[in-house]
C-alpha cells in the first residue's frame, strides 16, 4: 500500500475534566476535585474519503474525543493535526477555516436544534457564515440543501418540531453540509431513530461521502452500523483506544478481550453463527476512578498475573494495521 | 371456539397462560382518536418467550399496559378479552387485579429510574413488594426464612438479590437507587418482579438503555429466569436482534395493530409481511456479503390520522387499491405463521 496521509491525526490527545464538588460537599464529605480522564492518550489517523468508526460503551469518551477532535473542547494534552498542521495553536483565521472544514452531527436531532428557528434560519447561519450573504443565494443555497438531504422544500419555513425524527437529523445533516466541510464527526446521528430511518440516514451518509469525499469520524455504540459504514474502527474503552483494525480484520480477528466480548454480546439476526457467547461481569466503569493497570482488568476473562494490575498496555502494531493494547492480546 | 391459532388447539385450552382476543387500547386526543393497539390477538404458553417487536410508538408498552389494566388516562381498553389463567382480566375486581398484578403478572417498566423510588433504600423496595403481596405473613415464608418477620423479609430480599446477580448484597440492600449503575437497577426492577414468582413476565424493553455488554447480562438473566422458574416472558423490543436470539416466536406490531407472528426462525428466515421484510432489511447484517441496506420510505404514520385498510399501505411497494379500501384479514401461512397482508406471494 502507497503511504497516505491521514487528513486527521492525533498523538496522546487527552482531554481531562475536573469534577469540582461545591464547598458544602466539600465541608461535610470531605470530597475533593476529582480528575475524571474522560480521553486519555489517543492515538488516530482517519484518512481521506474513508469512514473511522469509534464504538465503545456509554461514558467510555466518544463524544468527548469526537468534540476535542474539532477543539470544541481544548485539549489538555496531545496533539491534534489536520492536513499535517497542528490545530492545537490555531487562532483567528486560521482556526475559523478548520472549523469550517470540520463540522459535528450530534447524537439527539432535537435538542441539537434551536426549537425557535425555522429551518431557513437555522440553515441560514452557516451559509452566512461561509461568506453567502445575498438573500436570494442563500435562499437558493438551502433549497438545493434540502433537496439534497432528501427533505421537502416547501417545509423551508417549517419548525424542527414539525418534523419527524429522522427529519430533524437530515436538518442536522443539511447543517452541517452548508459548510462545504471535509471532516465531519458524526456523533450516533442514529441512535435515536427507529430502525427504519436508521437506514435512511446512513445511507443519505453514505452517499453524501461519495459526492463530496467527506471523511468521518463515526461515533456509535451500534457494532453492526459501524461493520456496515467504515473501513476502519477503533474501539475504546475508559478513555483509551484497545484496539484498531480494518473492519473485516475486527470483525474476524479480535484480539483485544474486550472487542471479544463486544462482539460475542452483539444481538443479530443471523443464526447459525454458533458463536460462544462472553458474559463480561461488572459495570461499565466510570473514569472518575479508573483502575490501575490496564484499565480493562476488572472485568477482563483473560487477565493473568500481576502484570495485568500494574502495568498499563500501550496500543502496539501487533499486525500490519492492527493495533493492540492488552498484555497477553490473542489468546483466546 | 378454542382459539384462532393453532399453537394453542395443540396444546389444549387449560394449559395456555395468556390469550388476548381482540384486544382495543384507544386514546381520545385533540387530534382524534389514537387507536394505540387496535384488535391486537396473541397468545402464550406456560414457559415460552415471545416478543413483540415494532418502532417507536406502534403500541408496543400499551399492549402490556392493558394486560396489566394500567393504560395511562385518557386511554381506556375499549374492547376485547384478556384470558389468563382461563379467567378474562377485563372482568377481574379492582381487588382482584390488585392481587393479580406483581404476583402473577409482574410487569418490568420501559426506564428503570423512574420506577425506583429515589428516596427509599433499593432493599427496602424489594422488600416492600414481598410485604405488598401478604407474603412475609405467610406460614411457608416464615417457616422457610425463620420466625422473625423482619428478618425472613431481609432474608428473602438478600436471596432474591444474589439471585438476579447483585453483587455483595447485603452492601446493596444499605443503597439508594442512583448509587445503582444502569444495569444494576435494572437487576433491582427485576428482584422485584421476580418477589412473588410470578407466571408472566411482561419486561418492556428492559436493555434498550443499557450497554451492549450489560445487555447481555440482562437477558443471560432473563433466559435463566425462564428455564429454571418456567416463567412465561412477552419480552418488547425493537432490536430485531434481540427477538431472534431470545424468543422462540415473534409478534410484528406496526400501527397498533399486529402484522406477523410465527416461530423466530420463520419470521426472520421467511418473513411474509412487506413491513418485516423491510425492517429486515433495513439492518446491517455483520455475516455474508456486504448487503445495501434499505430502507422503508417515508416514516411512521401520524396514529390520529390513520387510513382505512392497511395501515402500512403509504409506505408499502406492492400495495394496491384494495389494501386502502378494506380490514386486512390474517392469512395463515403454515400452523404457526400467520400475517396480515392481501397480497403474500
Ligand atoms: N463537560 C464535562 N465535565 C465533566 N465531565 C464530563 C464532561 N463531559 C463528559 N464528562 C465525563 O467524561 C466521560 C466521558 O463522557 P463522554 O460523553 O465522552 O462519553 P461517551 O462515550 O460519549 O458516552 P455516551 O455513549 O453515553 O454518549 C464521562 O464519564 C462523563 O461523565
Ligand atoms: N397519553 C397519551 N395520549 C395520547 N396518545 C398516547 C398517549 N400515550 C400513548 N399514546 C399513543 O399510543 C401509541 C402507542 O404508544 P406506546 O407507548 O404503546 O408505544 P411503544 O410501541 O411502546 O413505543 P416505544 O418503543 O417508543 O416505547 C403512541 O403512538 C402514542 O401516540
Ligand atoms: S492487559 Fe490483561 S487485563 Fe488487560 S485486557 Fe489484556 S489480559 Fe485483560
Ligand atoms: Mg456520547
Ligand atoms: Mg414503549
Amino acid at each position: 500500500m502507497a503511504a497516505r496521509e491521514p487528513l486527521v491525526k492525533t498523538r496522546g490527545l487527552s482531554k481531562y475534566f475536573i469534577n469540582r464538588p461545591s464547598p458544602i460537599a466539600r465541608l461535610i464529605t470531605g470530597q475533593r476535585d476529582l480528575l475524571i480522564k474522560a480521553v486519555d492518550g489517543v492515538d488516530l489517523e482517519i484518512y481521506p474519503g474513508e469512514t473511522l468508526g469509534l464504538v465503545g460503551e456509554s461514558g467510555c469518551g466518544k463524544t468527548t474525543l469526537g468534540r476535542t477532535l474539532l477543539r470544541l473542547y481544548e485539549p489538555t494534552a496531545g496533539e491534534i493535526y489536520f492536513r499535517k498542521r497542528l490545530v492545537n495553536g490555531m487562532r483567528g483565521k486560521e482556526l475559523g477555516k478548520f472549523r469550517k472544514e470540520a463540522q459535528i452531527i450530534f447524537q439527539n436531532p432535537y435538542a441539537s436544534l434551536n426549537h425557535r428557528k425555522t429551518v431557513r434560519e437555522i440553515l441560514s447561519v452557516p451559509l452566512q457564515r461561509r461568506g453567502v450573504g445575498e438573500p436570494k443565494a442563500i435562499e437558493e443555497k438551502i433549497l438545493h440543501l434540502l433537496h439534497r438531504v432528501g427533505l421537502n422544500p416547501r417545509d423551508i419555513d417549517n419548525y424542527p418540531h414539525q418534523f419527524s425524527g429522522g427529519q430533524r437529523q437530515r436538518i442536522g445533516i443539511a447543517r452541517a453540509l452548508a459548510m462545504q466541510p471535509k471532516f465531519i464527526v458524526a456523533d450516533e446521528p442514529v441512535s435515536a431513530l427507529d430502525v427504519s430511518v436508521q437506514a435512511q440516514i446512513i445511507n443519505l451518509l453514505e452517499e453524501l461521502q461519495e459526492d463530496y469525499q467527506l471523511t468521518y469520524l463515526f461515533i456509535t455504540h451500534d457494532l453492526s452500523i459501524v461493520h456496515y459504514i467504515s473501513k476502519g474502527i477503533a474501539v475504546m474503552y475508559l478513555g483509551k483506544i484497545v484496539e484498531t483494525a480494518a473492519t473485516g480484520e475486527l470483525f474476524t480477528n479480535p484480539l483485544h478481550p474486550y472487542t471479544q466480548a463486544l462482539l460475542s454480546a452483539l444481538p443479530s439476526v443471523d443464526k447459525g453463527q454458533c458463536r460462544r457467547r462472553i458474559i463480561l461481569e461488572g459495570s461499565v466503569p466510570t473514569p472518575l476512578d479508573p483502575p490501575p493497570g490496564c484499565p480493562f482488568h476488572p472485568r477482563c476473562f483473560v487477565a493473568k498475573g500481576k502484570i495485568c494490575h500494574t502495568i498499563t498496555p500501550s496500543l502496539l502494531e501487533v499486525e500490519e494495521g492492527h493495533l493492540v493494547a492488552c498484555h497477553h492480546y490473542g489468546t483466546t | 371456539m378454542c382459539s384462532p391459532f393453532p399453537l394453542a388447539q395443540r396444546e389444549g385450552c387449560e394449559v395456555r397462560l395468556l390469550k388476548i382476543e381482540s384486544l382495543s387500547t384507544h386514546f381520545p386526543t385533540a387530534r382524534g382518536l389514537v387507536k394505540a393497539v387496535n384488535n391486537v390477538s396473541l397468545s402464550l404458553e406456560r414457559g415460552e418467550i415471545l416478543g413483540l417487536v415494532g418502532e417507536s410508538g406502534c403500541g408496543k408498552s400499551m399492549t402490556l399496559l392493558s394486560i396489566l389494566r394500567l393504560v395511562p388516562y385518557p386511554g381506556k381498553i375499549v374492547g376485547g378479552r384478556i384470558i389468563f389463567n382461563g379467567s378474562d382480566i377485563l372482568e377481574k375486581s379492582p381487588t382482584e387485579m390488585y392481587r393479580l398484578r406483581g404476583k402473577e403478572i409482574a410487569m418490568i417498566f420501559q426506564d428503570p429510574l423512574t420506577t425506583l423510588n429515589p428516596v427509599f433504600k433499593v432493599g427496602q423496595q424489594i422488600g416492600e413488594a414481598l410485604r405488598i403481596h401478604g407474603l412475609t405473613t405467610q406460614k411457608s415464608f416464615l417457616d422457610r426464612y425463620g420466625p422473625k418477620k423482619s428478618l425472613a423479609e431481609k432474608r428473602r430480599v438478600l436471596e432474591l438479590m444474589e439471585e438476579v446477580g447483585i453483587p455483595s448484597p447485603p452492601i446493596h440492600y444499605q443503597e439508594y437507587p442512583h448509587q445503582f449503575s444502569g444495569g444494576m437497577q435494572q437487576r433491582a426492577l427485576i428482584a422485584i418482579a421476580l418477589s412473588c414468582n410470578p407466571q408472566l413476565l411482561l419486561a418492556d424493553e428492559p436493555t434498550t438503555a443499557l450497554d451492549v455488554t450489560i445487555q447481555a447480562q440482562i437477558l443471560a438473566l432473563l433466559e435463566r429466569i425462564n428455564r429454571e422458574k418456567g416463567t412465561s416472558i412477552i419480552l418488547v423490543t425493537h432490536d430485531l436482534g434481540v427477538a431472534a436470539e431470545f424468543c422462540q416466536r415473534i409478534a410484528v406490531m406496526y400501527a397498533g395493530s399486529l402484522v406477523e407472528e410465527g416461530p423466530t426462525t420463520v419470521v426472520i428466515e421467511r418473513p411474509y409481511h412487506p413491513y418485516t421484510r423491510g425492517l429486515l432489511r433495513s439492518i446491517p447484517r455483520i455475516t455474508g456479503d456486504r448487503k445495501k441496506i434499505e430502507p422503508i420510505p417515508g416514516s411512521v404514520p401520524d396514529f390520529a390520522a390513520l387510513a382505512e385498510g392497511c395501515s402500512f399501505a403509504p409506505r408499502c411497494e406492492q400495495a394496491r387499491a384494495a389494501c386502502r379500501r378494506e380490514r386486512i384479514p390474517w392469512q395463515q401461512i403454515s400452523a404457526q405463521h400467520r400475517v396480515r397482508c392481501l397480497y403474500v406471494s
